[in-house]
C-alpha cells in the first residue's frame, strides 16, 4: 500500500516539474545572435519549414532586425507592406528612438506592442502574429497579422429558425466575437481572454456583460478554465466536456449553440460565454428551459411562439413516451384500450412471430441507424434511400408479418418528434432515455412508466449547472421574466432570471397599465 | 467487484419479475359478452362471447379471411370466474373479462335468488367494469347470444356497444347499468330497470296492436333483419326480476324520474277529431320535472308535474292541428290526457304488482330526512304501494316540422 | 452573489410537499374507513377534522416560531429535557414509521388487486420502495422542487377527473344530509384525525424553510388545498356512486376513474389518471421516507441523515409485509391499533408542549 502511494507521490512531481520549467520565464537578451539561437531551438529551425526567419534593416534606428512568423498563420500582405516596407524605407530621424517610437511611428499594423519573454514570443508567433527582435533591445515587438483562412459565415446547419437572423459562428474568434458584438452593443461587455492546453495552448475568449453577470460566477468560470490540465483543447467542443461537473451524466449542463443572436440573449440575462475557433460557443450556466427553448419562440409573435412552444413539449412527450407507453397499453393494460381500437391491434399482430418488446427495439435500433447513416449520406442519393427506405422496406415488413403497421406508426411519430427537439445534447438525452423508459415499461408496465418519470424528475431538479439549479426559474421558483415553457409577450419579460443572481435585476421599467398600446 | 455481481444478480431478477403480469396482446381471448342461465344444482350456465380480432373485417394485411367473427362458447360451472380456466380447455389464449361491455341473464335464472350473489363475481374480479349493460332475455341467455345475427356489424361487439347508445336515447330501454342494478339492490328502496329482449322466432304479425312502443320483445310487427328485438324493461327488486314493462311504460318511466332528460321520443296519441287515426310527435323533456313529496302523514303524498316540448311529425289524418289555434289547443289537451292516463295506470302497476317504483322518487325522499337512520326507518318502499299518487303533464307544442298546413287540405 | 445551496426550501416547495403527503389518501382505501361511519356526510368530515386539529397546529406554531431554528423533535428535546423528550420522540418515530409501512402496503394491495395480480406482493413492495429510496435519497430540496413541478399536474388531473364525472354526479345522493348525526360525525372525525398527522410531524422541517415568516400562510395554504381536495373528492364519491354501495367499493379512486371513461372519445383518459396517481403515490412515499428518517435522526440526535434512509427504507418493508391483506392492513393495524391510539397525541402533545415550556418559562422569569 505504501509503494502504491510513493508511487502515485512520484508522478504527480514529475508532473510539477516539467510545468515548472515550463513557467519559468525567460527573458530575451540583448544579443540579437544569442536570441536567434534560443528561437531557432524552440522551432526546430531550419527543419521546420513553415518557420520564416527575414532580417531585416531598420533604417528608421540604423539597427538591424529580424521579422519572425509562421507561415499559414499570418496574411504575408499584411507583413510586407505594414511592417517590412515601413521599417525598411521610413527614413531616419533621430537616432535615439526606441522600440516604443518604432511602433508609434512606424509600423502600420493595428495591434502592436513590447514583450520581453521567450514563453511570449513562442505564444504570439504560434498565434499568428509577426514578432520583431531588434538588435541591443531586450525587449520584442509583436505585431497583430493573423491571416489564417476560415469559412465564410454561414446559415446555421442545426438551429435553423424561419423567422430572425440566419447567421452563425464561423472558425475564427475574430469573427465570432465580431457578431457577438454586432447584436449587443454594450460598453460593459467585456472580453477576457485566457490560455488553455499544456503543450498547444489556443486563445479562449470569455465574454460577459460586467454590470449584469454575477461576478462569483465569472470567478468560478474562470478559475475552471485555468484549472484544466490537458495538452490541447482543440476545439469548444472538447472544451465544454472538460468544464462539464458531470462527465457521465445523461443530462447536459453547458449549452452549445451555432447562433451568435442567441448568445446575445444569455449575455443580455447574465449568463457567460466562450468562444474560441470553433462554429459555436459555450454558454454557461444554463437550465434545462436553454435546451428547449430556440431562437425562433422568441422571434415569433406571442400567440405563434407559444404554439410552437406547446407543440415541441408535445413532441418531447411524445419521443420520451410513446413506445413505453405502446408497450405498456399491449403489455399490461390492455383494459384501459378502447375494445376496437384492442382488437384492431391484435389483429394485426396474431401473426407476428416476436413480442412487442423486440418490436420495438428492432424498429427503434433500425430508426437509430437510419439517422446515423442519413448524416453520412451523399446528397444526391439522400433522398432517394429516404424512400427506398422508409416506404419499401417498412412495407416489405409490414406485409411479411415481420412488424405490425401499427408499430410502425408509432415508431414513424416518434421520430419526427424526435426532430422537433432542437438542442443536440437535450435530442441526445430524450433519445438514450426513451429507451429507458421502454425497459421500465416493459418491466412494470405504467407503474415502470411513472417511476422512471418520477426518478427522472426528481433527479433533474436536484442538479446544478454552476450552482444554478437545472430547472429553475419554474423550480425552486424565482421570480423571474416568466419565460419557462410558455412565455409572456416580450415586452412583459422586465425581470431577469433571478436564479443566475444577476447583479441588475430589471431590464427596464416594469410595465404599468394594460396590455393595449394605445 | 461483488457490488458489480450483486447488480447484475438484482437486474436478472427485475428481469423476471415483470413476467408475472406482462401478456402478449395477441395471445388473449376477449370476452365481450357474457350470458347467464340457472344450471343444475346451484351451478351457473355461463355463455362467453369471444370476440376474434381477425373474424369479419380487419385491415387487409395479415387478416385471415373467412374467420367468424366471434365464437360463442357456454360452460356449466359453480359461477362465472370459476369457468375461466376451464375455459381454456377449448380456447388456447388467456381469458381476458375487461372488456365485457354487456351482461345477458335468462328470465328464469333473474326471477330466481342467486342472481345478485354471482353478480358478486363479476364485480369483485376486478376487470369487470360497472358500466355494464344488463340484458334480461326472455330466452335462455346461451340461445339468445346465438340467435343474435346482426347483419351490418361485423366486430362481435358492435352490435350490443351500438344498440345500448342509441337504445339510450330514445328511451325504449333505460340506462341499465350493472352499476345501477347493484347500487339499488343495495339501497332496497329503489327498483332497477334492465333491457329486456329476445330472439324472435316467428317474424311477421305480432297479435297485438302496440302502435309505435308498446311492445313487449317479440311482440312487434316486423319482417326482415336481425331476428333480435330488444325493447321494453325487465322490473328489478333487491336483486330479482318481478315483473316487465313495455316500451311505452318503459319511456313514460323514465320521464317521470325527475332529472332524466331524453333526446328525443317518438309517440303518437290518438287523433281526437278522427278517430283510428294517430298523430305523431316528436317529445323532449328538457326540464327536470317538479317533484313535491308530504311525508307528513303515513301515507306519502306525491305530486309531480312534467313539462314536454312537443314537435308535430306527421297527421295522417289530415287535420289541421298546425295552422288552427283551437285544433293546437285540442291537440294539446288530448296529448296531455293521454298521457297522463296512461301515467297513472303505470303507476297503478307499479303499486299493486311491483310494489316498488322505478322513479328514483325516492332521492327526493331523502332530503326530508336529517339522519340515514330517519330515512331507513321511514321504510320509504315500504309506504309506497298506499301512496297517493298526482301526475300532471303539460305540453308545449313548439313546432311542425316545414310544412305548415297538411298536404291536402283545403285552406279554411 | 451566488447563493451556495443552503440546504433550505422555499414556501411553494414546502406547501407542495405537505399537501403531496396527504391529499393521495383520497386515492387509497382512507375513504373506505370514513365512508363507513360518515355515511352520506363524509364529505364534511375533513371539514371538522380541518377545525379539530386548527388549534394545536396554531399552539406548535407559536411554540415554533418562539424557539427559531428548531425542528419539532429538536423543540421537544428542549421544552421536555433529555428522558421525556426523547420518550416523546421516539413514538413519534413509530407513529410514522407504522404509518408509512401501513399505507405503503396499502397502496401495494391496491396495486395487486388492480393491476398486477399475480405478481407476488414483495416484489412490488421492493420496487416501490427502491425507487421511492431513490428520489428521497435527493434530499429535501429535490423532494420539494419536484413536489412543486408536480402539483399543478395533479391539481389539473383532479380537475378533469370532475369535469368527467359531472355527467355521472346525482346531488340528491348526499341527502340525509347529516348522515349518521352530527354526534357521530363530530366523534368519527376526532377518531381519525391522524390523517392529517403529516401536518405536524413536517414542522420538523421548520428550520428549513427559507423563509419563517410565511410558515404560517404556508401551512395555511396547504391546510386549504388539502381539505378543499378532500371534501371535493369525497363529495365525487358519494354523488357518483352512491351510500352504501360506495362503502363496498375497495378503492372509490380508482373505480372513479374507470367509471368515468365513456365510450369511444374519451376513452384513454383513464390512462392518465391512472399515471398521475402511480406518481403521486410514488412521491408520497418517498416524502414519508423522508420524514421518518428525519424525525428518527433527530430523536438520536444525528444530523446529516442521508446515509439513514437505506435502512429505514429496508425496515419497511419487512413491516409493510406484517398484515395479511388489504383488509387486515386497513381496518385492524391502522384503524384499531394506529388512528384509535394517535390522536389524542396528535391534539395533545402541542398542548402539554406549551404547558410545560410556560412553567418554565415562569420558573426561569421568577429565578432571574
Amino acid at each position: 500500500m505504501k509503494s502504491i502511494v510513493s508511487f502515485f507521490k512520484k508522478i504527480r512531481n514529475v508532473n510539477n516539474k516539467s510545468t515548472d520549467r515550463r513557467n519559468k520565464k525567460e527573458l530575451i537578451s540583448s544579443k540579437l545572435a544569442v536570441n536567434l539561437n534560443r528561437i531557432k531551438e524552440i522551432f526546430v529551425y531550419p527543419k521546420n519549414q513553415d518557420f520564416k526567419i527575414r532580417k531585416i534593416s531598420i533604417r528608421s534606428i540604423n539597427r538591424v532586425g529580424v521579422i519572425l512568423y509562421l507561415n499559414g498563420m499570418v496574411d504575408s500582405k499584411k507583413v510586407e507592406e505594414h511592417i517590412i516596407k515601413p521599417l525598411q524605407e521610413e527614413p531616419c530621424n533621430d537616432e535615439k528612438l526606441t522600440n516604443i517610437d518604432l511602433i508609434n511611428k512606424v509600423i502600420n499594423v493595428s495591434i502592436a506592442d513590447e514583450i520581453d519573454t521567450f514563453q511570449e514570443i513562442k505564444k504570439k508567433i504560434l498565434d499568428g502574429r509577426t514578432v520583431l527582435l531588434v538588435d541591443g533591445s531586450r525587449k520584442a515587438i509583436y505585431m497583430d497579422t493573423v491571416g489564417f483562412s476560415y469559412r465564410n459565415v454561414e446559415k446555421p446547419t442545426a438551429e435553423t429558425v424561419v423567422k430572425g437572423p440566419k447567421e452563425s459562428f464561423s472558425e475564427s474568434t475574430q469573427v465570432n466575437r465580431s457578431l457577438i458584438r454586432k447584436q449587443l452593443r454594450n460598453e460593459k461587455l467585456i472580453t477576457e481572454i485566457m490560455s488553455v492546453g499544456e503543450s498547444s495552448p489556443l486563445d479562449i475568449s470569455m465574454m460577459y456583460i460586467d454590470d449584469i453577470a454575477s461576478p462569483d460566477l465569472v470567478k468560478k468560470i474562470k478559475k475552471r478554465v485555468q484549472d484544466i490540465k490537458a495538452d490541447v483543447v482543440q476545439n469548444i467542443a472538447i472544451l465544454e466536456q472538460h468544464l462539464e461537473e458531470r462527465p457521465y451524466s445523461l443530462v447536459p449542463t453547458i449549452l452549445y449553440t451555432e447562433r451568435p443572436d442567441r448568445v446575445a440573449a444569455f449575455l443580455q440575462e447574465g449568463h457567460v460565454v466562450l468562444v474560441d475557433n470553433s462554429p459555436a460557443a459555450l454558454v454557461l450556466p444554463v437550465t434545462f428551459w436553454s435546451f428547449f427553448q430556440t431562437a425562433e419562440d422568441m422571434y415569433q409573435r406571442w400567440a405563434y411562439g407559444n404554439f410552437i412552444r406547446l407543440i415541441r413539449l408535445l413532441a418531447l412527450l411524445t419521443t420520451l413516451l410513446a413506445p413505453a407507453a405502446y408497450i405498456a397499453m399491449t403489455n399490461f393494460h390492455e383494459n384501459l384500450l378502447p375494445t376496437d381500437l384492442l382488437l384492431a391491434i391484435a389483429a394485426t399482430r396474431e401473426n407476428v412471430p416476436f413480442p412487442v418488446i423486440i418490436e420495438v427495439l428492432l424498429m427503434e435500433i433500425s430508426f437509430e441507424l437510419i439517422r446515423e447513416a442519413g448524416i453520412r449520406i451523399p446528397n444526391t442519393i439522400g433522398p432517394t434511400i429516404g424512400i427506398v427506405g422508409a416506404l419499401l422496406i417498412g412495407q416489405a415488413a409490414v406485409d411479411a408479418n415481420v412488424i405490425s403497421p401499427i408499430i410502425v406508426i408509432i415508431i414513424a411519430l416518434n421520430g419526427l418528434s424526435s426532430f422537433a427537439i432542437p438542442n443536440t445534447s437535450l435530442n441526445y438525452m430524450i433519445r438514450i432515455m426513451k429507451f429507458i423508459f421502454s425497459f421500465s415499461a416493459y418491466l412494470f408496465g405504467y407503474l415502470g412508466i411513472s417511476i422512471s418519470l418520477t426518478v427522472t424528475l426528481s433527479y433533474l431538479a436536484s442538479i446544478k449547472s454552476f450552482d444554478v439549479p437545472f430547472l429553475s426559474p419554474l423550480s425552486p421558483y424565482y421570480p423571474s421574466s416568466g419565460d419557462t415553457i410558455i412565455r409572456p409577450p416580450v415586452w412583459k419579460q422586465w425581470l431577469r432570471p433571478l436564479n443566475i443572481y444577476p447583479q441588475d435585476k430589471q431590464r427596464k421599467e416594469k410595465v404599468e397599465g394594460d396590455d393595449s398600446n394605445d | 467487484m461483488k457490488f458489480v455481481k450483486l447488480t447484475l444478480v438484482l437486474i436478472i431478477v427485475l428481469f423476471i419479475s415483470g413476467c408475472w403480469d406482462r401478456s402478449e396482446l395477441e395471445r388473449q381471448a376477449y370476452i365481450v359478452a357474457i350470458g347467464l342461465d340457472q344450471g343444475r344444482d346451484k351451478n351457473v350456465e355461463v355463455t362467453y362471447l369471444i370476440a376474434n380480432p381477425q373474424g369479419g373485417g380487419g385491415p387487409e394485411v395479415g387478416t385471415a379471411q373467412g374467420e367468424p367473427p366471434s365464437e360463442v362458447i357456454t360452460l356449466e360451472v359453480p359461477d362465472i370466474v370459476a369457468g375461466l380456466d376451464l375455459l381454456n380447455a377449448t380456447v388456447p389464449r388467456e381469458i381476458n373479462f375487461g372488456h365485457i361491455s354487456t351482461l345477458i341473464i335468462s328470465e328464469k335464472f333473474a326471477r330466481g335468488e342467486q342472481l345478485i350473489y354471482n353478480l358478486d363475481a363479476a364485480i369483485r374480479e376486478r376487470q369487470t367494469g360497472r358500466k355494464t349493460f344488463v340484458i334480461v332475455s326472455k330466452e335462455k341467455a346461451s340461445d339468445f347470444i346465438r340467435g343474435n345475427k346482426p347483419l351490418l356489424e361485423t366486430r362481435a361487439n358492435k352490435f350490443y356497444d351500438f344498440m345500448r347508445i342509441r337504445l339510450k336515447k330514445i328511451g325504449i330501454v333505460g340506462p341499465a347499468k350493472l352499476h345501477y342494478l347493484l347500487k339499488r339492490t343495495e339501497s332496497k328502496d329503489e327498483l332497477f330497470l334492465a333491457a329486456y329482449a329476445t330472439v324472435a322466432k316467428k317474424e311477421g304479425k305480432g297479435k297485438k296492436q302496440g302502435y309505435e312502443d308498446d311492445y313487449l320483445p317479440g311482440e312487434i310487427p316486423k319482417k326482415g333483419g336481425n331476428p333480435t328485438q330488444i325493447i321494453g324493461s325487465a322490473v328489478f327488486k333487491e336483486g330479482k326480476m318481478v315483473g316487465r314493462l313495455t316500451g311505452e311504460e318503459t319511456r313514460l318511466a323514465l320521464l317521470l324520474r325527475p332529472h332524466y332528460k331524453t333526446a328525443s321520443m317518438i309517440f303518437t296519441f290518438p287523433d281526437p277529431i278522427s278517430k283510428g287515426y294517430r298523430v305523431t310527435m316528436r317529445l323532449k323533456k328538457h326540464r327536470d320535472s317538479e317533484l313535491k313529496l308530504d311525508l307528513s302523514e303515513d301515507d306519502p303524498n306525491i305530486k309531480t308535474t312534467i313539462s314536454i316540448v312537443a314537435h308535430i311529425l306527421a297527421i295522417v289524418s289530415g287535420n289541421n292541428y298546425t295552422d288552427n289555434l283551437q285544433k293546437q289547443e285540442l291537440l294539446k289537451k288530448s296529448i296531455e290526457d293521454s298521457l297522463e292516463n296512461k301515467i297513472k295506470d303505470l303507476i297503478d302497476k307499479t303499486q299493486k304488482d311491483f310494489r316498488g317504483e322505478p322513479f328514483l322518487w325516492v332521492l327526493e325522499a331523502r332530503k326530508k330526512f336529517t339522519t340515514f337512520s330517519e330515512y331507513r326507518n321511514y321504510n320509504w318502499i315500504g309506504r309506497y304501494p298506499y301512496a297517493k299518487v298526482e301526475v300532471k303533464v303539460e305540453v308545449d307544442l313548439k313546432g311542425f316540422g316545414k310544412q305548415v298546413t297538411p298536404t291536402g287540405h283545403r285552406i279554411d | 452573489m451566488i447563493k451556495e445551496s443552503d440546504g433550505k426550501i422555499g414556501i411553494r416547495e414546502f406547501v407542495s410537499i405537505i399537501v403531496f403527503s396527504i391529499i393521495l389518501k383520497v386515492a387509497d382505501m382512507t375513504p373506505n374507513l370514513l365512508f363507513k361511519e360518515g355515511m352520506t356526510a363524509t364529505w364534511m368530515m375533513p371539514l371538522i377534522m380541518g377545525g379539530y386539529i386548527l388549534l394545536p397546529l396554531l399552539i406548535l406554531l407559536s411554540l415554533l416560531n418562539r424557539y427559531k431554528s428548531k425542528g419539532l423533535i429538536e423543540l421537544i428535546y428542549s421544552i421536555t429535557g433529555k428522558y421525556v423528550g426523547f420518550i416523546i420522540s421516539f413514538v413519534l418515530t413509530i407513529i410514522s414509521l407504522l404509518g408509512t409501512a401501513v399505507n405503503l402496503r396499502d397502496q401495494v394491495d391496491i396495486l395487486n388487486t388492480l393491476f398486477f395480480p399475480k405478481t407476488p406482493i414483495i416484489v412490488l413492495l421492493i420496487i416501490i420502495t427502491i425507487s421511492c429510496y431513490l428520489i428521497a435519497k435527493r434530499g429535501l430540496e429535490a423532494l420539494g422542487r419536484t413536489c412543486w413541478l408536480l402539483l399543478p399536474i395533479i391539481i389539473a388531473s383532479f380537475i378533469l377527473l370532475v369535469a368527467l364525472a359531472l355527467g355521472e354526479v346525482n346531488l340528491e345522493y348526499i341527502y340525509p344530509i347529516w348522515g349518521p348525526g352530527l354526534s357521530q360525525l363530530f366523534k368519527s372525525s376526532l377518531l381519525h384525525i391522524s390523517i392529517f398527522g403529516e401536518l405536524f410531524l413536517m414542522t420538523t422541517f421548520y428550520p428549513f424553510v427559507r423563509d419563517d415568516k410565511k410558515y404560517y400562510r404556508g401551512t395555511f395554504y396547504s391546510l386549504f388545498i388539502i381539505i378543499t381536495g378532500m371534501v371535493l373528492s369525497f363529495l365525487l364519491y358519494i354523488t357518483v356512486f352512491d351510500y352504501p354501495t360506495i362503502q363496498k367499493i375497495a378503492f372509490p379512486f380508482q373505480a372513479l376513474s374507470l367509471y368515468v371513461s365513456i365510450g369511444y372519445f374519451i376513452a384513454n383518459v383513464e390512462n392518465l389518471f391512472l399515471i398521475f396517481w402511480f406518481i403521486g403515490a410514488i412521491m408520497r412515499f418517498s416524502i414519508y421516507l423522508y420524514v421518518t428518517t428525519a424525525i428518527f435522526a433527530y430523536t438520536i440526535k444525528i444530523e446529516e441523515f442521508e446515509l439513514l434512509i437505506l435502512p429505514v427504507s429496508i425496515v419497511t418493508i419487512p413491516l409493510a409485509l406484517i398484515p395479511e391483506n388489504s383488509i387486515v392492513a386497513m381496518r385492524i393495524f391502522w384503524e384499531d391499533y394506529i388512528l384509535k391510539f394517535t390522536w389524542p397525541f396528535f391534539i395533545l402533545l402541542p398542548i402539554f408542549l406549551w404547558i410545560v415550556d410556560y412553567f418554565k418559562g415562569r420558573v426561569n422569569d421568577e429565578v432571574c
